[in-house]
């Protein structure tokens, strides 16, 4: 099985018991509370995920490894390759 | 002579290596933590994630179990909107995103009619 049916599958079992239980399908006994957190369960696992998206995104950019010494040499580098070329006849803009 | 636009059409401002030198790489101390600046957005987004998770996770989990006259439920807006302004953010965000990639590719069809 491909992983789009199972992905398929699980967010269909997912939602399934979710319509089961908001619309009353299954002679389940929930109080009135529970039946109001049922009610946004999906919702609120979707906005679980984009916060964590969110802050995976941040923390990686606030944890991102700047090579300087790396970066100064890869301008000289291009500095003088461009330099070579100049000489070889080709113009760079 | 030939003359093309490369990508690194950026001044080079004011670096002159000396001739024939390559700087070499110092031991394994070259990495450094992100600049001020990065580090700064990372960690907005960080706590501004956090944020919206625990608002969002009082609004709709903690709340139907909290009595109807606790002071806390005049800091949230109405149940519905719980639902409501997650789905609208969601469809402006996608159109948002949908249209800048239609405007991109329409740009891309214009570039090469005139070619």
């Amino acid at each position: 099985m491909t992983k789009l049916l199972q992905w398929l599958l699980g967010v269909g079992l997912l939602l399934g018991t979710w319509a089961c239980l908001v619309w009353d399908l299954v002679p389940a006994q929930l109080t009135p509370q529970w039946k109001e957190v049922v009610w946004v369960a999906p919702m609120y696992l979707l906005m679980s995920f984009a916060c964590y998206s969110l802050a995976t995104i941040g923390y990686r950019v606030a944890t991102f490894n700047d090579c300087e010494d790396a970066a100064k040499e890869l301008q000289q580098e291009i500095e003088e390759a461009r330099r070579d070329l100049a000489k070889k006849g080709l113009k760079l803009s | 002579m030939l003359e093309f636009c490369g990508v690194m059409g950026q001044s080079l401002s004011g670096q002159r290596s000396p001739a024939g030198e390559v700087a070499t790489l110092p031991g394994s101390k070259d990495h450094f933590l992100a600049t001020g600046s990065d580090q700064a957005v990372g960690m907005c987004m960080v706590a501004l994630s956090a944020l919206i998770f625990t608002y969002y996770t009082v609004w709709a989990v903690v709340l139907p179990f909290v009595d109807d006259d606790h002071i806390v439920h005049q800091y949230f807006l109405p149940r519905p909107y719980a639902v409501i302004i997650p789905t609208v953010a969601g469809v402006v965000a996608l159109s948002a995103i949908g249209s800048f990639f239609g405007y991109v590719m329409l740009q891309d069809k214009m570039k090469k009619k005139t070619k």
